[in-house]
């Protein structure tokens, strides 16, 4: 083992990275959310909570953030299921596809978000590639709405999310002994119930950690509701951006960005503490 | 009557054949063991009665059933893993329980047998824990119970005791024998060690290359190998061709007389069992087979010594294992006599 000064000397890179990076930046930008606005287009005012009464005070504000969680929280299921069965189907397939396997499930991070939303409008759009194909073989008569909306943030959170919970659920998989599948066999289990019983409770610490990371890429992407979604603010992260640039209001804005911050936080650590009650309970 | 029967079963990995028309039928009630060197084609014939590989050709019957097409959950066997194979997130109670689980019975009766099967097994006050929290020898019993609980038609053991070290190794087999013998149950064990086949065993298949070479008693495989291959993994020590002319055997220089005796013409190979050699300082009167000769090496295994001589007549080298009682007794050098009794001298057949 390392003597106490070591180890907090291994520490101190990182520390000093977080600290410098997130830590004082984002204090200094929330330390405006309890200021007033200034006379001037950048200029900051008296301590004031009145920006925070502004935000709780008015359901339009709620409801953004509440729409915010619910597609984040469908976003982060539909990508646990797929990219759970995507995992298993990788572990599955052997050594010989995994390499193709693994480059296909990364190819969304190996483009710029930019790039494959713009993809996604190419594809879905009133005159994009689904709405001609449907409409070429007679099935609809006016184009489907499939970006500019909810199902079109959905689709592109869940497209760019997928690789973080291949990932993760993958590694836990690979952690398993592909012994007790074949234990569980010869003890009389049919293959879904040696998924059901083995394999699946065996993936689920890989499964947690997919879900949360998955979550908090949703909740704070910008660029996927930015271009996927409906006209004016439809993410907070797209509010805040509006009030920051848009509208000057760096203290509302500050204080958006906060509760959310906050929100994220008391969601991973409550999810954190029910699986570790279910583990214990397991 | 026989409650495993194997016939003609061949399985291949690529163009290697690792199983080669093994045929083999086990009694009710008896404890077999697949023994050979790693390779030889054991496990996976263990495998193939699992059902965990398939034959590519041959049949497997359980119980006077044909199960050669039946998937491992539906052959009602169980099985015991050299990893011991137990369901980390399952409670040592659960483990147990998992194959009557399987089976459709309520958790009330479940909980009972599971219980009973780990008293069996001398863990019965460690239901609750889980299986990280047991050692070695703890985890391999567990698995055991949890292979027998739903009492299969036939238990299943791939070299279950590998991991252990040798003094728990040894408890863990005479635990096993007595278990098997209590319940009457029918075994079929894999190992690559001899002396492990031996205790277990009501009899043991010598395994090489995918072939059963010879099946019989721990007494007779050790005793009377048939053949080169069964000789050489029995520890013989000692095996040349040789030459057989009226009814006397020469191999190199050295002249052996075997009893039985083999053929009394042709070409012949003889096994010479290592620890029936004697060694004397000055000559043997009276013994059958004699030969005088020069130590070459000596060395100190601790129960056993063993030593090189090469005879004076220019024979083969002779190995010689004797109990070490105090310490080594010839040096490289020294002059000896060696001498065997005709039964240590085996004419083998392949």
């Amino acid at each position: 083992m390392l003597s106490r000064p070591a180890t907090f000397a291994m520490l101190a890179p990182v520390l000093l990275v977080l600290i410098l990076l997130l830590v004082l930046p984002v204090g200094y930008l929330i330390s405006f959310s309890v200021l007033a606005r200034g006379t001037g287009p950048q200029t900051l005012g008296a301590f004031t909570m009145a920006n925070y009464g502004r935000l709780f005070g008015d359901t339009y504000y709620l409801a953004l953030f509440g729409r915010t969680l619910w597609l984040s929280a469908l976003t982060t299921a539909i990508a646990a299921l797929a990219g759970t069965c995507f995992a298993w189907f990788m572990w599955q397939s052997g050594r010989r596809w995994r390499g193709p396997l693994t480059i296909l499930i990364l190819s969304p991070l190996l483009i710029s978000i930019v790039v494959t939303s713009y993809g996604w409008v190419v594809l879905l759009g009133r005159n994009g590639a689904i709405n001609t194909a449907l409409e070429a073989l007679g099935l609809i008569s006016a184009p489907l709405r499939l970006i500019h909306n909810d199902f079109g943030i959905v689709v592109g959170l869940v497209h760019v999310v997928i690789p973080f919970m291949v990932l993760c659920v993958l590694a836990a998989l690979e952690r398993i002994e592909a012994v007790l599948g074949e234990a569980a066999m010869t003890l009389g289990a049919q293959p879904w119930r040696v998924l059901w019983h083995v394999i699946l409770p065996l993936a689920m610490p890989g499964v947690a950690a997919g879900t949360t990371i998955v979550f908090c890429l949703s909740l704070s992407a910008y660029v996927t509701p930015a271009v996927l979604g409906g006209s004016g603010p439809n993410f907070v992260t797209t509010m805040i951006y509006d009030l920051f640039i848009t509208q000057y209001d760096w203290p509302f804005g500050a204080a958006v960005a906060a509760v959310l911050l906050a929100t994220a936080l008391a969601i991973v650590i409550l999810y954190q503490r029910l699986l570790a009650r279910l583990g214990a309970e397991a | 009557m026989a409650e495993v029967t194997l016939t003609g079963l061949t399985k291949h990995y690529g163009a290697a054949r690792v199983v080669d028309a093994v045929s083999l039928s086990i009694a009710s009630g008896e404890f077999i063991t697949l023994l050979g060197p790693s390779g030889c084609g054991k496990t996976t014939t263990l495998r193939m009665i699992a059902g965990l590989a398939a034959p590519d050709a041959g049949r497997i019957s359980l119980a006077g059933a044909d199960v050669t097409g039946l998937p491992a959950h539906r052959r009602n066997i169980g099985m015991v893993f050299q990893s011991h194979a137990l369901f980390p997130h399952m409670s040592v109670a659960e483990n147990v329980a998992f194959g009557l689980r399987m089976r459709g019975l309520a958790r009330g009766p479940r909980a009972e047998r599971a219980q009973a099967a780990l008293e069996r097994v001398h863990l019965g006050a460690f239901g609750a824990r889980l299986p990280a929290q047991l050692s070695g020898g703890q985890q391999q019993r567990v698995a055991l119970a949890r292979a027998l609980v739903f009492d299969p038609h036939v238990l299943l053991l791939d070299e279950p005791f590998g991991a252990l070290d040798r003094k728990l190794r040894e408890l863990m087999q005479d635990e096993l024998r007595d278990l098997t013998r209590r319940i009457g149950i029918t075994a079929v064990f894999v190992t690559h060690d001899q002396e492990e086949a031996m205790i277990l065993s009501d009899r043991v298949a010598v395994m090489n290359a995918g072939r059963i070479e010879q099946i019989d008693t721990p007494e007779a495989i050790f005793e009377r190998p048939a053949t080169r291959f069964v000789a050489d993994f029995m520890g013989f020590g000692n095996i040349f061709d040789g030459h057989a002319a009226n009814g006397t055997i020469t191999a190199g220089g050295l002249c052996l007389r075997a009893a039985p005796p083999g053929p009394a013409d042709g070409a012949v190979q003889v096994a010479l069992r290592a620890e029936r050699i004697a060694l004397a300082a000055a000559d043997t009167a009276g013994a059958e087979n004699a030969a005088p000769g020069r130590i070459t090496a000596a060395t100190y295994h601790g129960t056993l010594t063993t030593y090189r001589m090469a005879p004076d007549n220019g024979g083969p080298e002779l190995l010689v294992r004797e109990a070490s009682a105090g310490g080594t007794r010839f040096a490289p050098g020294a002059r000896v006599v060696a001498s065997w009794p005709a039964q240590a001298v085996r004419v083998l057949t392949g």
